[in-house]
């Protein structure tokens, strides 16, 4: 019984599979490293010049070329930062749940932080190209939370 | 760093003493009214429930041939929870209450939960249900809102203030968790040395046992078409138990300015509850598959679960370790210590420490908890 029962323990273990690390700060974030806060929770929806924003803070980011963006989520539940191909907010969502894999490294390669724990960071995103860059949260699109990076 | 030390100390002594003095638990004072009893028969640790409270629930809240006395039919247990990291915008120390109620209509036991809501949350009814065994067949009935008949409460009468692993999970743009309660039907019944039950659910509730503060997320969630339960429980040796649960569902879910789309899931657990003198080790392993939970038409696998290793100080104080792991499809896990004890008749006191796996910032928290009224003279 007692080896029944331990296999059982270490087949029961809790264990995942085929999963990703989420809501680790890589080492490469330096003293040139912009903060973006996720929280719905205290979200105020404002206007911007891309549509209705929300939920990340600030709304609007400029960042210097070069430097890099990493974000933290200060909300009691998960959210996910994930890059659009858009020039302004779509009406409805546009991600699809590739957007709950951490992918992506870069603004102009596009993004995505992962289903990102309450109280966990991204990995860094490196503002490598001067654009205007969108994105939301795949959970909570609609609510609305989306925002927009500006690299001049 | 002195403060966290001080409030750990402090709640290490009360649970010490507590420990080497447990003492008879307090939790629905409506039953303790009914019977006459000390609530520690059915108690363990308020509010979690010990085999005969278990049973008790099992039969209908009925224990046929007792005298029974008058109640208050209403109660109220309350709790102040402290965590030392707060979510942005929320307190350290939060108070949340809850209304509870029970009577006796005929052969129906009605129950209910309702939430008081803190953190500025509207109340909302939690659980709600009709109880009934019927005799002849020995099958229990529920009928209303109720939890899903898992291998523990996964969100009342509960040894931690931490949902356990896989099941406060969500996945994708399904929000519905294996610990929300359902609205529907519970069916159960020992056959043989197993137990069986099923459930056929069409709703769920919307609130949290405690209440909490209500964020606005763009997203509803309704059923396509009921959601349908198997739970079966077997003996395999004296104290050990090893269990099935199968659910499949179909989610309807909408996103401003999106049609409405179906998610279908199945999700599938297998579970060990096994003893040993003072020792309890419980764990679950879910496997879950929805068929579009983006509304793009995107498959996702999910798994996870908990391992849970319990030591009895006594009857009525824990001191727990517990493994908790989710993967949908982004991976969490956490190692999560408690102890917990009876403070005096009608309350319990939890300390508890949960920090993430590889490493991360841990969360120390704790809750008072204490339930009124409470019997003339106990």
């Amino acid at each position: 019984m007692r080896v029944l029962s331990l296999s059982l323990l270490v087949a029961l273990g809790g264990c995942t599979a085929g999963a990703t690390a989420s809501g680790t700060v890589g080492a490469a974030a330096t003293a040139a490293t912009t903060t973006i806060d996720i929280s719905l929770t205290d979200s105020v929806v404002v206007p911007t010049a891309y549509g209705t924003s929300g939920g990340f803070t600030p709304a609007v980011a400029t960042v210097v070329l070069g430097s890099s963006i990493r974000f933290v989520n200060t909300d009691s539940f998960a959210h996910t930062s994930t890059s659009m191909n858009a020039t302004s907010f779509p009406a409805a969502s546009p991600f699809s749940a590739a957007a709950l894999t951490q992918s992506g490294s870069t603004l102009s390669g596009g993004w995505s932080a992962g289903a990102l724990a309450a109280g966990t960071a991204s990995q860094p995103i490196l503002a490598d190209k001067s654009g205007t860059y969108l994105y939301g949260c795949f959970f909570h699109y609609g609510a609305p939370m989306r925002a927009a990076i500006v690299v001049p | 760093m002195f403060r966290k030390l001080a409030v750990v100390t402090a709640l290490s002594a009360l649970l010490a003493g507590a420990a080497l003095a447990p003492r008879p638990a307090q939790a629905i004072p409506i039953f303790a009214q009914r019977y006459g009893f000390q609530c520690g028969v059915c108690h363990s640790v308020l509010p979690e429930l010990n085999a005969f409270g278990n049973a008790f629930r099992d039969n209908g809240y009925r224990l046929p041939g007792l005298p029974k006395h008058g109640t208050t039919i209403f109660a109220l247990r309350e709790q102040v929870g402290y965590t030392e990291t707060p979510a942005q915008g929320s307190e350290r120390t939060v108070p949340a209450g809850a209304i509870l109620g029970a009577a006796e209509i005929g052969e129906v036991e009605a129950f209910f939960h309702d939430s008081l809501g803190s953190e500025g949350g509207p109340s909302s009814l939690f659980l709600g249900y009709l109880a009934y065994r019927d005799e002849p067949s020995k099958i229990l009935f529920r009928l209303g809102l109720f939890e899903l008949p898992l291998v523990h409460s996964p969100a009342q009468r509960n040894d931690t203030l931490t949902t356990y692993g896989y099941e406060g999970t969500r996945f994708g743009l399904d929000d519905l968790t294996l610990a929300t309660p359902r609205w529907g039907i519970e069916a159960e019944r020992q056959i043989g040395v197993a137990t069986l039950a099923t459930t056929i659910a069409v709703g769920n509730a919307a609130g949290s046992a405690y209440g909490g503060k209500p964020v606005e997320t763009g997203t509803s969630q309704t059923f396509a078409a009921p959601e349908y339960g198997l739970y079966l429980r077997v003996p395999v040796a004296e104290d050990v138990r090893v269990g099935l649960d199968l659910l499949d569902g179909d989610a309807a879910i909408a996103q401003l300015a999106r049609p409405t789309f179906d998610d279908a899931y199945t999700r599938e657990g297998v579970s060990l509850d096994a003893q040993r003198g003072r020792l309890q080790l419980l764990a679950e392993q879910w496997y879950g598959r929805d068929v579009n939970a983006d509304g793009a038409g995107d498959p996702l696998g999910s798994t996870g679960g908990f391992v849970r290793l319990r030591w009895a100080l006594g009857d009525h104080a824990f001191i727990g370790l517990r493994e908790d792991a989710a993967a949908a499809p982004a991976a969490t896990r956490s190692l999560l210590w408690y102890a917990e004890a009876q403070v005096g008749r009608h309350a319990r006191v939890l300390i508890q420490q949960q920090r993430p796996i590889p490493g991360g910032p841990t969360s120390l928290g704790g809750a008072l908890t204490f339930g009124f009224p409470w019997p003339w003279g106990q």
